[in-house]
């Protein structure tokens, strides 16, 4: 069964599994040996909003940290997909291109984004563990929390 | 007090002022422009898709060839939309970090908005913000918004429109208006509003576009001091252009699984006729728009025109769809004589499946 943390920030809860490695544009990695599924987090997800569109890099394509691998829309809203890891993309998940709302309903599960081959075993070692992604996630909607409660003085 | 640069061009071209929108985003992710509201006009008028789209299933190109309107892609989200000199651009490039703006993209929309609204009550208009990207007056539309990310930057943007031909954009768009007769495109007509039929007079362009910054001075916090594209930006944009000129951009970029397929029915309900017109999205069972008319009489008036705006990009799928239309009902108090939750969600359905007329 897997260990999940539920992260409970201002009246708000967010999934984080606690046996994956997390980065600061709110990917998680799901590393084995040189192999990595990698998809949105709950919190990202939850940022993000319904899922409308997803396109993403052709498989075999060469992903390089911190640079664009695909595109996300919901709403009227276009986000880049930044990669956490340097590799190449082994595949994508026909299913979440089929049906991008999958990452919105089962973001570390079946809403998987793509799996990547990694340039070493070590290209995950620098992203953050669980606790210090939940902590990350905390500071984020206490900024956000602080700035709409100043918003909604106005 | 945060300083905004203010910058109100002179009219564009579509590819123009969609590379300058990249180019702005790019220099302000890299932090070498200040946060920006940006004013947008285009000549000639021109239909724009969004980022995702694929122009064959919005765009009516020769419709558009034959009147001289340009075809471009949006580098944001969204749908559809028709700009000509009657519309007026915004556009807020900023930080993410931009005291105020919230991680969250629904609690982004509604606080970016709230700066429209507030402008727009300078002008006398009482406009509301609904969700989840519009801004409204009396349930009907005066203003569309759509944003993108780059970096640590965003850009959100959106249109006001002043003196609206919509008949060019019925004609040049792929409404779900196709099959319907006179009498009912003319009820589409209503689903937006401008501020010339708002006011009853148009209002100068310098007006406009004081008040707007009025709103977002109020809104944002900060002063804004007009400005001029930095000589990075006016680089950039020579190097620019040509691409967004190109087949490449305007028609290289589509999601392949998405399609498009207009379906209309009529269906009887105790209190009258319902005549549903969708443009549905079979591949990815989504409504992504709908058009709801018919003989009944809804209170309050402008629920259906809240209801048409809350299916947009909504699940196509049987049991969502009544589940959405009772919830729409329940919240929004919703009473038309003989006319359920359930009649109209089994029109919807109904119209999708094609299984009744």
């Amino acid at each position: 069964m897997t260990d999940l943390l539920d992260k409970q920030t201002q009246n708000r809860n967010w999934l984080i599994q606690k046996d994956l490695k997390y980065d600061t544009n709110n990917f998680w990695v799901n590393v084995d040996g040189k192999i990595a599924y990698i998809g949105l987090t709950d919190y990202g997800q939850w940022t993000i909003g319904d899922v409308l569109y997803l396109d993403l890099e052709p498989e075999g394509t060469a992903i390089v940290k911190g640079q664009k691998f695909g595109s996300i829309e919901s709403g009227k809203w276009v986000g880049n997909l930044l990669s956490p890891v340097d590799g190449v993309i082994e595949k994508n998940n026909a299913l979440v291109l089929a049906n991008p709302q999958q990452i919105n309903i089962d973001p570390y599960g079946a809403g998987w984004i793509i799996r990547a081959e990694l340039e070493s075993e070590k290209a995950a070692e620098s992203l953050l563990d669980y606790m210090v992604y939940a902590l990350w996630v905390e500071k984020q909607v206490e900024r956000d929390s602080l700035q709409y409660g100043e918003m909604a003085t106005h | 007090m945060e300083k905004w640069r203010l910058i109100d061009s002179s009219p564009l071209t579509a590819a123009e002022n969609m590379a300058r929108d990249k180019v702005m985003l790019t220099t302000r992710s890299r932090n070498i422009t200040p946060d920006t509201l940006l004013f947008i006009e285009f000549a000639p008028h021109c239909a724009l898709v969004g980022y995702h789209q694929a122009i064959e299933l919005e765009i009516e190109e020769d419709y558009c060839l034959k009147h001289g309107i340009h075809i471009n892609r949006r580098i944001s989200g969204g749908g559809a939309i028709y700009m000509d000199e009657g519309v007026l651009g915004w556009a807020i490039f900023a930080g993410r970090n931009t005291p105020g703006i919230p991680a969250n993209l629904d609690e982004m929309y509604a606080y970016l908005c709230t700066s429209v609204v507030v402008g727009l009550s300078k002008l006398g208009v009482q406009a509301k913000y609904r969700p989840k990207n519009d801004i409204e007056v009396d349930g009907r539309k005066i203003s569309g918004t759509g944003g993108t990310a780059m970096g640590e930057a965003i850009l959100y943007h959106g249109t006001v429109l002043v003196d609206f031909n919509v008949d060019i954009m019925i004609h040049c768009l792929k409404l779900p208006v196709k099959k319907l007769e006179d009498k009912q495109i003319q009820t589409y007509r209503q689903r937006v509003t401008s501020l010339r039929g708002i006011l009853g007079y148009k209002p100068s362009l310098p007006t406009i576009k004081n008040a707007l910054q009025e709103g977002f001075s109020e809104v944002l916090g900060g002063t804004f001091t007009k400005g001029s594209l930095a000589d990075e930006e006016e680089g950039l944009l020579n190097q620019e252009i040509p691409f967004f000129r190109s087949e490449e951009w305007i028609r290289g970029r589509k999601v392949p699984s998405q399609n498009s397929a207009l379906k209309v029915r009529d269906y009887k309900a105790p209190g009258g006729l319902i005549r549903v017109s969708v443009l549905l999205d079979q591949s990815r069972k989504r409504i992504k728009s709908a058009f709801i008319t018919g003989d009944f009489f809804a209170y309050p008036e402008r629920s259906i025109l809240d209801l048409e705006a809350f299916l947009k990009n909504s699940s196509s799928l049987s049991s969502d769809i009544h589940m959405n239309v009772l919830n729409f009902f329940n919240e929004h108090n919703v009473k038309i004589p003989g006319v359920d939750a359930d009649h109209i969600g089994e029109a919807l359905c109904q119209t999708i499946s094609g299984t009744a007329r």
